[in-house]
């Protein structure tokens, strides 16, 4: 292994080379007992992993947890009460469209339930209504004529 | 321990989706810490940190219907928050000066001991926060906050490969400026370095 090598390893699987791929482990233990440079890139590299260790002890202060729950109220009734319209709705959203042929689906329902509506309510025709109606509606046209006519 | 505690965090959410406060309350108390420690470290910058956190919180309460349990963990979720938040920050940042690290170094009892590792602590700071960003993101997720590859690679929005090609090159880039922020020091005596 050479030195390069071995700080590419140490870059990839970290400064112990116990945890390293075994093949790559004895050849890390053989350059270390031989060159001092090895050991001065795992020093560094050990250093910096513990510093980063250390870097998991909790930063946050007292007050900001408190802070946070109360924004809530601060940011007044809108953000602390309101229900976002997707709260309930998401459901009936993510079915929607989930797939092209359900709102398109869901369209064809009004006009659908239109026309049977419509189907529903037609009376049988009374020909003698119509007649009269169709009489009145050319007398008009009639009366309109002769006007015109004089 | 009450029931509000007990339940996991998507059951929580759902709670948080119908608004309930409490348990809200529980989520931040859960969460608030880690989220804060990325931040920090992310941002270097505690104050900027305090703010970004409580944005990422609020969020978590006004998007809990964005929230989508059994895709992805929660602490995953807020974390994505939290890092994009971050960005949009360090880029603003770009038009004025650098800030210096104020993220205080842990006394001990000795006071020249104290120093040493205050100052050991500084030069550490200042390598870690010299790395590039998507460098820095990637080494805190996976060696700090403790995420896998696969999560890390969820709040960066890249690859696995790309986080752990992140993460190799965060560590080169530590080291070298180590390296450069400690001059020649003495190799150390130990062969064994287990």
């Amino acid at each position: 292994m050479t030195p390069q090598q071995f700080e590419h390893g140490l870059d990839r699987w970290g400064p112990d080379p116990s945890l390293w791929p075994a093949a790559y482990a004895q050849d890390a233990r053989r350059l270390l007992d031989a060159d001092p440079q090895a050991r001065q890139a795992l020093a560094t590299a050990a250093a910096a992993d513990a510093f980063l260790a250390s870097l998991r002890q909790p930063t946050v202060p007292a007050h900001l947890e408190q802070r946070i729950v109360a924004q809530l109220s601060a940011a007044g009734p809108a953000a602390a009460a309101a229900q976002p319209p997707t709260a309930a709705t998401l459901p009936l959203l993510e079915w929607l469209t989930a797939r092209l042929w359900r709102p398109a689906l869901a369209a064809l329902i009004p006009i659908v339930a239109g026309f049977l509506l419509g189907l529903g309510s037609v009376e049988p025709v009374d020909h003698e209504l119509a007649a009269d109606l169709a009489m009145l509606a050319f007398s008009d046209l009639y009366a309109e004529f002769d006007d015109a006519q004089q | 321990m009450d029931e509000v505690d007990e339940a996991d965090d998507d059951d929580l959410m759902a709670q948080v989706g119908r608004r309930d406060q409490a348990a809200y309350g529980s989520l931040v108390a859960r969460h608030l810490s880690s989220v804060h420690r990325y931040l920090t470290r992310l941002t270097a910058s505690p104050a900027d940190a305090d703010e970004l956190a409580q944005e990422t919180l609020l969020r978590m309460w006004l998007h809990a219907e964005s929230y989508r349990p059994g895709t992805v963990r929660l602490t995953t979720w807020l974390h994505r928050i939290a890092h994009n938040l971050a960005v949009d920050e360090l880029r603003k940042r770009r038009t004025e000066p650098l800030q210096e690290s104020h993220i205080p170094a842990d006394a001990g009892a000795d006071p020249q001991a104290a120093l040493a590792a205050s100052q050991a602590q500084s030069q550490l700071n200042q390598a870690l926060d010299s790395l590039p960003a998507n460098q820095r993101a990637a080494l805190l997720l996976t060696r700090v906050q403790e995420f896998s590859s696969h999560d890390a690679a969820t709040i960066l929005g890249v690859s696995v490969h790309s986080v752990e090609s992140l993460v190799a090159r965060g560590r080169r880039t530590l080291r070298a400026r180590l390296q450069q922020l400690q001059g020649d020091t003495p190799e150390p005596q130990q062969s064994n370095p287990t």
